[in-house]
């Protein structure tokens, strides 16, 4: 069964002009147990934007694979000068971050 | 080598369950505030030996989980936190959560996982809310544990992890791994992602991240090496001393490679050899010297024969009285000898089944005191009789009807503490819990010092319901009964506690279905009491055989009250036909049992024939029969296993001639025949 | 059959099967489903049981049903004698291996046969045995009747149970 979408798109395409920047809202509950939702969102997001926001003030649940997987989105981003902000990170993001050794990675493009 | 550590589960399991009940006792015995250190150490083993027990067998959610519990523990071991009445919720809900867990496991069912990640986040956040945040580079390195006095020189350990791809998805976090570390010392972490593919095209369940990490600590490596105790044997793990400050350097490398079972990565520095395989027997704790564990269908199959044997027995003993010559007085004083032996067999493999109520009990002491916590009410439970043995399998249903009674006699038996001390009571309601041997039953009860039940409000609930009508007079006996009737609830408002469905004509059923009955006794203002009566095992039952036509049925002791000879003048004819006739200043209607089977009976006249009065569910009936044949225990065998459930009959039996009789369900039979007659 | 005759494999499958009479015809059993055969004795009645289910029998301990096939099958002549022989089989059921007697008239033999030897049944209407035939195999100038046991005892317990759940509620 297709886990159920919890992520919204903020920003909607318009029929022609690509979209410059899109907002990524990641879930409340976002573990491994469901990290399949996050990464069918990320891959949602056109190759063409200049800026990425990712809004991490719903997660509320997260473990080391949304860690590793947000890692490999910054880095493929940052790797083709995409902008990524994140916005409202919570305390224990950057704790886990750290303690993972990803500081470095996931503050790439901020 | 390898074992499979398969056949080794079940006694973990065991092992597990009877220590989480352990811990749940004593936690309910612990202070808060001053906890007796022996109690705290004892819940510590606990979590340790689940743990250990948990990695080894490859129950990586379980190791997990309950290393976050032993690191909670080991911190109010040590009195670096105090127990707080937080505290001790957070450890009575990690009970039920390790108890969901291991059924789940055994059972391979899945369980919540979503409950245990939320109290393992919640067991970490108390952690690091009560010692302060742990930093990744701790500025005080010397929290290292069992440094005492002078501190040691501290090492740079160099520690590389590489974890199969399964990691993550087993529920393994290597942040809590970490998170530990830096607690030993100061540690630096460096992530490799050279595997970590495109975010498109990864899984995002898989590991692809590896580490290396240096830590500077004084840690012994034992320590170091316990906060890996319980990875995966994929995982691959390094452990080298670099350079120390004055401390001898010792190098230490040791690579685990993938290995076919699951095997603890922990590693005795002194035995490396060992690491390979660890015998199980040491992990869980070894139970008492003086007893083995067995599986119950060894048990259940010895118990089988033995009524083969008994059935066998009756049978020669049957021939036996036939035989005539010199060797008649010896054949049958020998069967009188096998007669004994074979009973003293047959009851003590009975006792092997048995086992003390109390491990049905011991739920009850957290969940009054949860319950009462809620409700706002002052309860105190009493518990007597919790070494009564019984039958394990009457044992494992019990529990739900009982836990019933229970909730039913703190939400609606007992007053809120006004109310008592308005009637002049103790504030601090009591609630009995009492189990004893009575003949061949046991009985349970489920008795409260509360208001009683309350007569007027029964009638009115019921009259409300239908279950009676408005003119009809009701003997105390009889309005007690209607709490049994389906769907009658007295609550006036319905709790979360009693709730709306589970009625305790739901709890008489679940007795019934044992074979056992229950009844009520309650005094106005005074409380109330409900005995549960039951056979003391399934295998067995004791039954009246009597004979209607040319087949002989077994009526369960239990059941029946009275056997009569009826005369024409006791009984009378009710308007639609049916009889009824006069007993204990009730009526009580006829059944005629050769009608309800269809039979030809020897004799269709009343006073030819017996009435047995029986009862179930409540109700009471006169079974025609032709005649009483004798009483005897009889070895109940399943119906439903070739065949199915038969209205009216709960079982068969194999009679000393080898020949089948049906055992009577006398609840469902007073059921069926009045809707029988109904229709 | 969806194998042509002349597949090797097939030819080399060969089972065995027992072959029963009940009135004029001649019915046939898987070998391996038959547990035992034994004469004739008493049965315990079954309340509220079909009417070819006779009732209960005591098979070295365990409680089995008995079913007359000759009641199902709507033979004339159904007597119980000494020389009345009942085949005890067991089949696979959701709930584990179930046993079960059938009454016959008699045994006749035991024959080997080739899947292919199996033709397919005529549509012979919806009566009680035509609901259970696999397939006819013909044997030296007669035809036996080759049963499904499976559709034999899911049709007729399932449904006794599940009438007796329905006067029950």
């Amino acid at each position: 069964m297709k886990p159920a979408r919890k992520t919204v798109r903020r920003t909607r395409r318009t029929s022609d002009s690509p979209p410059r920047s899109e907002v990524v809202v990641v879930p409340a509950d976002c573990t491994v147990r469901n990290i399949g939702a996050l990464r069918e969102r990320l891959c949602e997001v056109s190759e063409n934007v200049r800026h990425i926001t990712l809004d991490l003030r719903h997660l509320q649940r997260f473990d080391s694979a949304t860690l590793q997987l947000i890692a490999a989105f910054t880095r493929d981003h940052g790797a083709r000068g995409v902008n990524l902000l994140t916005c409202g990170t919570p305390s224990a993001w950057d704790e886990t971050a750290a303690l993972l050794g990803l500081t470095a990675t996931l503050a790439a493009s901020a | 080598m390898t074992i499979d550590l398969t056949q080794f589960h079940g006694a973990f399991f065991d092992e597990s369950f009877e220590a989480l009940d352990l811990m749940e006792s004593t936690l309910l015995t612990l202070t808060v505030g001053s906890p007796d250190p022996e109690s705290v150490n004892a819940i510590f083993r606990v979590a340790h030996s689940i743990k250990g027990g948990g990695a080894t067998f490859g129950f990586g959610e379980i190791a997990s989980f309950t290393h976050s519990l032993e690191t909670l523990l080991e911190e109010l071991r040590s009195e670096r936190m105090a127990v707080t009445q937080p505290i001790c919720d957070l450890l009575l809900k990690s009970v039920d959560v390790m108890r969901a867990m291991l059924g789940a496991a055994r059972t391979k069912q899945p369980y919540d996982a979503q409950s245990v990640t939320d109290l393992q986040l919640d067991i970490e956040r108390i952690i690091v809310q009560q010692k302060g945040d742990v930093s990744v580079a701790p500025s005080t390195a010397t929290l290292a544990l069992g440094s005492s006095g002078a501190a040691p020189a501290s090492v740079e350990w160099l520690i590389g992890l590489r974890p199969d791809p399964e990691f993550f998805a087993r529920g393994t976090d290597p942040a809590r791994i970490f998170r530990e570390l830096g607690r030993l010392g100061s540690l630096v972490v460096t992530a490799q992602l050279d595997a970590l593919p495109a975010y498109q095209t990864m899984d995002p369940k898989r590991c692809y991240l590896s580490w290396s990490l240096s830590l500077r600590s004084s840690a012994p490596e034992a320590a170091i090496r316990e906060v890996f105790e319980w990875l995966n044997a994929d995982c691959e793990l390094t452990l080298t001393a670099g350079t120390s400050t004055p401390a001898p350097a010792s190098t230490y490398t040791d690579a685990i490679a993938p290995a076919t079972a699951p095997v603890p990565v922990a590693v005795l520095p002194t035995e490396p050899a060992a690491a390979a395989v660890i015998e199980p027997a040491h992990i869980v704790a070894p139970p008492d010297a003086g007893s083995i564990r067995v599986g119950v269908e060894k048990v259940d199959e010895l118990i089988n024969t033995v009524g083969e044997l008994v059935i066998t027995h009756a049978m020669l003993s049957q021939i036996s009285l036939g035989v005539t010559g010199p060797a008649a007085d010896g054949l049958r004083s020998g069967m009188q000898q096998l007669e004994r032996n074979m009973r003293q067999l047959q009851e003590s493999v009975m006792r092997v089944r048995m086992l003390p109520i109390s491990t049905v009990f011991s739920r009850f002491p957290r969940m009054v005191r949860d319950l009462a916590q809620r409700l706002d009410k002052q309860v105190e439970l009493k518990i007597t009789g919790e070494t009564t043995e019984l039958d394990k399998t009457v044992l494992e249903k019990i529990g739900d009807p009982l836990l019933h009674l229970v909730r039913n006699s703190i939400d609606h038996g007992i007053e809120n503490a006004a109310a008592r001390a308005a009637a002049g009571k103790n504030v601090i309601g009591t609630i009995h819990l009492k189990a004893s041997h009575h003949g061949g039953s046991i009985v349970i009860e489920v008795g409260d010092d509360g208001g009683g039940l309350n007569a007027e409000r029964i009638v009115a609930k019921a009259r409300a319901a239908g279950l009676v009508s408005l003119t009809d007079r009701l003997s105390e006996e009889q309005v007690q009964e209607l709490i049994f009737s389906p769907g009658f609830t007295t609550a006036e408002v319905a709790t979360d506690v009693s709730g709306r469905g589970v009625g305790m004509d739901v709890v008489r059923s679940n007795v019934t279905e044992l074979g056992g009955k229950i009844e009520v006794h309650s005094e106005r203002g005074r409380g109330s009491r409900f005995v549960i009566t039951l056979p003391l095992t399934l295998a067995i039952v004791d039954g009246l055989s009597v004979a209607v036509g040319d087949q002989t049925y077994i009526l369960p002791m239990m059941s029946t009250i009275e056997s009569l000879r009826l005369t024409p003048n006791q009984v009378t004819t009710i308007a639609d036909g049916r009889e009824v006739f006069g007993f204990r200043n009730e009526y009580l209607p006829v059944v005629r049992l050769y009608k309800y089977f269809g039979l030809i009976p020897r004799t269709r006249a009343l006073h030819e024939g017996l009435v047995v009065v029986v009862e179930g569910a409540g109700r009471r009936v006169g079974l025609f029969v032709d005649d009483l044949l004798g009483q005897q225990q009889v070895v109940i065998k399943s119906l439903e296993t070739h065949y199915g459930r038969v209205t009216g009959i709960s079982a068969a039996t194999i009679l000393g001639d080898g020949s089948v009789a049906l055992i009577l369900d006398v609840a469902d039979l007073i059921r069926s025949a009045a809707h029988r007659e109904a229709a | 059959m969806p194998s042509p005759p002349t597949d090797p494999t097939a030819t080399a499958a060969t089972s065995q099967v027992l072959t029963f009479v009940i009135g004029e015809a001649t019915y046939g059993i898987d070998i391996p489903c038959v547990q035992e055969i034994r004469g004739w004795s008493a049965v315990t009645r079954l309340p509220q049981a079909p009417a070819d289910v006779l009732g209960v029998l005591n098979l070295r301990g365990a409680i089995v049903p008995v079913l007359d096939l000759r009641l199902k099958f709507g033979s004339a002549n159904v007597q119980y004698s000494p020389i009345t022989v009942i085949i005890v089989v067991s089949v696979m059921s959701a709930k584990g291996p179930r046993d079960f007697g059938m009454v016959v008239d008699g045994v006749s033999d035991v024959i080997d046969i080739a899947p292919q030897d199996v033709k397919p049944a005529p549509d012979l209407g919806a009566s009680a045995s035509s609901a259970c035939i696999r397939g006819l195999i013909p044997v030296a100038g007669h035809m036996v009747i080759l049963l499904d046991i499976d559709l034999l005892i899911g049709k007729d317990f399932s449904a006794a149970v599940a009438d007796d759940a329905t006067r029950a509620a």
